[in-house]
């Protein structure tokens, strides 16, 4: 044991100038299964960030280890425990969903690194859960679904039909949608997960005759539902809204079927600032697809780190890099960026419409704001302070 | 007895299921146009020898060879397309198909035998053709599984257990069907308990007891040591 | 109960099963012939529409695509056979699962690494893209008529191929005596290439058929084929006739439960605790209807290798 320790620190001053530090990141994302393209972005985009830093975040020599939870959160713990103890890393980042972020979430923030969600966002960890060795770069899970609803009653829709799988992140969202919709709900149907014929459902709202239908479907199982509510002749008669659901991962499955749908995002391809016009070029050139948010909040991530590593001086001092974190003083690709009390981003929120990038490609764009500087309904819950 | 060699020739056949060893050396021929027995008590061994023969069971040593092919080790279709007509113990027939279906399903349809042959030859069959074979008497049954093997034109009949278990009236046909097969030429290797009936229509008898041949003779010399033969016959 | 919903609900639950027939057929045939347990038959209706897509892309017509995925389907399944699946004949079921689990691993990453993990697009073809109109003005996807009616006429092919011809008797001898069967001149190996291939047809031509209104993506078997086992335990093993049976038993419980059950549920209890129990019952409907019709009939409504038909 003493003698690897020994030969790790010999092997560590050979590779490095005496006095050098480095930065180790572990990201942790979805790479293979059925969600692997949303793990793939989320990559990619991290990549970038890195990239744009020229391979050193924070002018540190950096390493990534790039871990795949496989959505399994046994994996994800496994995997996770590599990265502490054998990769040694100071931040594990990534994570594409929460029940993996949940299962990671003790093991890292009880340890000496830091835990960055990308993307995950579930409530117990915005709440009371919430902790000064995590952040997050992307939203609370309920905001996406609130930004709907709260659109969706603004523009007039009085009754809605609802559509989610049956489990919690599907009952969360739909309890998220309803906290800002203001009408009635002509009825509320939970789908089994992974279900992916969705013709039963169709012929329900068909016969319930709403005047919108809210759903928040991840992955295949919107593609199919999207592909399926057009075919059905239905897409023109009662508006469909989603949350996470008819993205930058999906529309290249549904193509037309999903375009003119909304929904609601932190960001957008088209958000015109800086940061995000050489974000979305150089992301498409060098990948040869568009980014989504996924990919979006990734790059975020990594910009986040390079600058507080920068701001810090270095990995070595915890409560400095922390209080660098918590600033946030870097570009980021949605605009203006700000960490809540709870360390999660309190953001713009748009509509946004499946539509074509002047070059074709279909994405998300940007239509309207709904929330300005929205907090999550969490952060009140929790009780740390600086 | 036919001049030009056996059409069926067994030797030193061995086998066993897993650690147990049943057949241990099993010599018999049968000629052209011949009838044969092999006699022998319960668990002897008669149908693991027919099961070798047929390669539904793989031998341990020995060799089975028919009509100068060598059939040792061959799978069964082998077996079957080289000549050999098997009515199983138990009759087998295909329970989910009509008596007609099972007749034509593996029929080689290149020689005599015809569905309305068999028919002839057991009109109750032509009665039942649209039956299920599964819900026929054991007699008819055991007629169909003759029929069955004779449609696929054998040149030796392989019947294991050609009576067990039948009613008196249906033993009778069929051993008045196995004579007319035989003065038809057909060779047939057959194996029963009922000796009085098999004397009729045997050539030569082997008597098996414990896996080996322990005799073989003409039906006039079985009945000379009726005697000493009893208590390997069981009858 | 709205009957224009329940009329349409029975056309759902007519086009699932008949999808469902199309897979459990060749399921049944492979385990009820060749005591063969395939996992992998799920990644055979898989590669049935990732091959429909590709090809409906490059020769721009649906119906083109589809004749060329049904030739490869096939091929790939005869190549499974001959590299793998022949091996395992005969052996412990465990070693088939294994073996066909490992199977199901292997081609599914291969097929992502081939397409990628994006779902591919796959539109329905524009002569079936729009909806008809039925009964009291309710209106139905044209392309879901056409896969009910193109999978009862396949149904009906296989019918007659299995009921009427000398493959079909053989089919079903196999299905109850392999080893007799083979004692009487057929070559059972090749038999069950025959068969093998067939069943590979039949999953890629359901693939082909779904994958317009299905996302294509490498897991897209999974779940149908736990589905399909489900429908042969209820049909009877190696059964065409039973999984038939089974396949709309299941098509139908499953559509009708997902739709009426939770509305069903309200009745007894608040709607809050209905929106809870229902999808719950329902997702256990198939299941439940599996448990009982094996404790009224252990072998499955039509099983092969009964006396009756
Ligand atoms: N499948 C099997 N596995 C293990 N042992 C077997 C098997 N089949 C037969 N045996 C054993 O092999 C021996 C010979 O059996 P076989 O069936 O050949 O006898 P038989 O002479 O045909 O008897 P019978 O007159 O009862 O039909 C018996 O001891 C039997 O128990
Ligand atoms: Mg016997």
């Amino acid at each position: 044991m003493k003698r690897t320790v020994l030969a790790a620190a010999l092997m560590a001053g050979l590779a490095l100038p005496a006095g050098a530090q480095d930065l180790r990141i572990g990201l942790m994302s979805t790479l293979t299964g059925p969600q692997a393209v949303t793990g793939q972005h989320l990559r990619d985009g991290f990549m970038l960030g890195v990239e744009h830093a020229g391979g050193k975040l924070g002018g540190l020599e950096t390493k990534v280890t790039i871990v795949d939870d496989q959505l399994k959160p046994d994996v994800a713990v496994q995997e996770v425990e590599g990265l502490l103890k054998r990769d040694n890393v100071n931040i594990v980042a990534g994570v594409v969903y929460s029940n993996i972020l949940m299962a990671v979430y003790k093991p890292v923030v009880e340890s000496d690194a830091f835990l960055i969600s990308a993307n995950a966002g579930p409530a117990p960890v915005a709440g009371n859960r919430c902790s000064e060795n995590f952040f997050n770069t992307s939203w609370q899970n309920d905001q996406t679904h609130g930004a709907v609803g709260k659109h969706v009653s603004d523009s007039g829709i009085k009754k809605v039909f609802l559509l989610a799988p049956n489990y919690q992140a599907g009952k969360d969202g739909l309890t998220g949608f309803k906290r800002h919709f203001k009408g009635e709900v002509v009825d509320e149907v939970y789908t089994k997960l992974g279900q992916l014929d969705f013709s039963a459902e169709i012929a329900k709202i068909q016969s319930a005759k709403p005047d919108a239908v809210y759903t928040f479907m991840p992955g295949g199982m919107g593609v199919n539902l999207v592909k399926q509510y057009a075919q059905a002749g239905l897409k023109d008669k009662i508006p469909l809204f989603s949350a996470f659901t008819v993205d930058e991962t999906t529309l290249p499955a549904t193509e037309d079927a999903g375009l003119g749908l909304f929904s609601a995002s932190i960001w957008t391809p088209d958000l015109d600032n800086v940061a995000n016009k050489r974000f979305v070029e150089d992301f498409r050139k060098k990948n040869g697809y568009v980014p989504s948010y996924f990919a979006a909040q990734a790059y975020d991530a990594a910009r986040l780190i390079d600058a507080a590593v920068r701001q810090a001086g270095g990995v070595k001092d915890k409560a400095k890099l922390r209080a660098a974190l918590r600033q946030a003083k870097f570009d980021s690709v949605r605009g203006a960026f700000a960490f809540n009390k709870n360390h999660f981003p309190v953001s713009d929120f748009y509509l946004v419409e499946a539509a074509k990038l002047p070059d074709g490609a279909p994405a998300m764009l940007k239509r309207k704001l709904v929330f300005e500087k929205y907090a999550d309904d969490y952060a009140g819950e929790c009780p740390m302070k600086w | 007895m036919g001049t030009a060699g056996p059409m069926l020739e067994v030797s030193g056949l061995q086998a066993s299921y897993g650690a147990g060893q049943v057949l241990f050396g099993v010599d018999l021929r049968v000629g052209e146009g011949e009838v044969v027995t092999l006699l022998g008590r319960n668990g002897m061994g008669k149908t693991t020898t027919v099961n070798a023969i047929m390669g539904l069971l793989a031998p341990k040593a020995g060799r089975v060879a028919f009509c100068g092919r060598e059939l040792t080790g061959r799978p069964a279709h082998e077996a079957a397309r080289a000549g050999l007509g098997l009515v199983p113990e138990g009759r087998q027939i295909f329970p989910n198909l009509t008596v007609r279906e099972n007749l034509v399903a593996t029929a080689d349809g290149r020689g005599a035998w015809t569905l309305s042959r068999v028919f002839d030859l057991f009109p109750r069959l032509r009665e039942r053709q649209d039956q299920m074979g599964g819900s026929l008497s054991g007699g008819e049954q055991q007629m169909l599984a003759i029929g069955r093997a004779l449609m696929t034109n054998p040149r030796l009949l392989l019947l294991d257990e050609a009576t067990e278990g039948l009613a008196p009236l249906i033993r009778k046909e069929i051993w008045q069907v196995l004579l007319s097969l035989k003065r038809a030429g057909q060779s047939i290797l057959v194996i029963d308990k009922n000796l009085k009936a098999l004397k009729r229509i045997a050539d030569r008898h082997y008597v098996l007891e414990k896996g080996r041949i322990v005799w073989q003779g003409s039906g006039a010399e079985l009945e000379a040591e009726r005697e000493r033969l009893e208590r390997h016959l069981g009858v | 109960m709205d009957p224009i919903l329940l009329a349409v609900q029975t056309l759902n639950g007519l086009q699932l099963g008949v999808l469902l027939f199309l897979v459990a057929a060749g399921l049944t045939l492979v385990f009820g012939i060749m005591d063969f347990i395939n996992l992998a038959h799920g990644v055979q209706y898989m590669i049935g529409a990732y091959f429909a897509a590709t090809f409906t892309a490059v020769t721009g017509s649906f119906l083109l695509g589809a004749a060329l995925a049904l030739p490869a389907a096939v091929l790939v399944g005869v190549a499974l056979e001959r590299v793998v699946f022949r091996h395992f004949y005969g052996r412990d079921h465990l070693d088939q699962v294994l073996a066909t689990f490992g199977v199901i691993f292997f081609l599914t990453e291969l097929v992502r690494v081939i397409w990628g993990p994006t779902p591919l697009s796959f539109p329905v073809p524009a002569w079936a893209s729009h909806s008809v109109t039925l009964f009291g003005g309710a209106t139905y996807p044209a392309y879901r008529l056409f896969i009910i009616g193109g999978g009862l006429a396949v149904a009906a092919g296989l019918y007659a191929l299995v009921a009427r011809t000398r493959f079909g008797m053989l089919v079903r001898a196999g299905a109850s005596n392999p080893r007799m069967l083979q004692a009487l001149g057929t070559d059972i190996k090749r038999l069950f290439l025959l068969v093998f291939a067939l069943g590979a047809m039949l999953a890629g031509f359901a693939g082909l058929m779904a994958g317009p209104i299905l996302s294509v993506e490498p897991s897209m078997g999974d779940n149908l084929l736990i589905l399909a086992f489900v429908v042969i335990v209820i049909g009877g093993l190696g059964s065409i006739q039973g999984a038939f049976l089974g396949a709309l038993l299941v098509g139908l419980v499953d559509t009708l439960g997902r739709s009426f059950l939770t509305d069903a549920v309200k009745l007894v209890l608040p709607a809050s605790a209905a929106v809870d129990v229902g999808p719950a019952l329902s997702s256990m409907l198939i299941y439940v209807l599996m448990a009982a019709v094996l404790i009224v009939s252990p072998t499955g409504l039509l099983p092969a290798k009964g006396a009756t038909r």
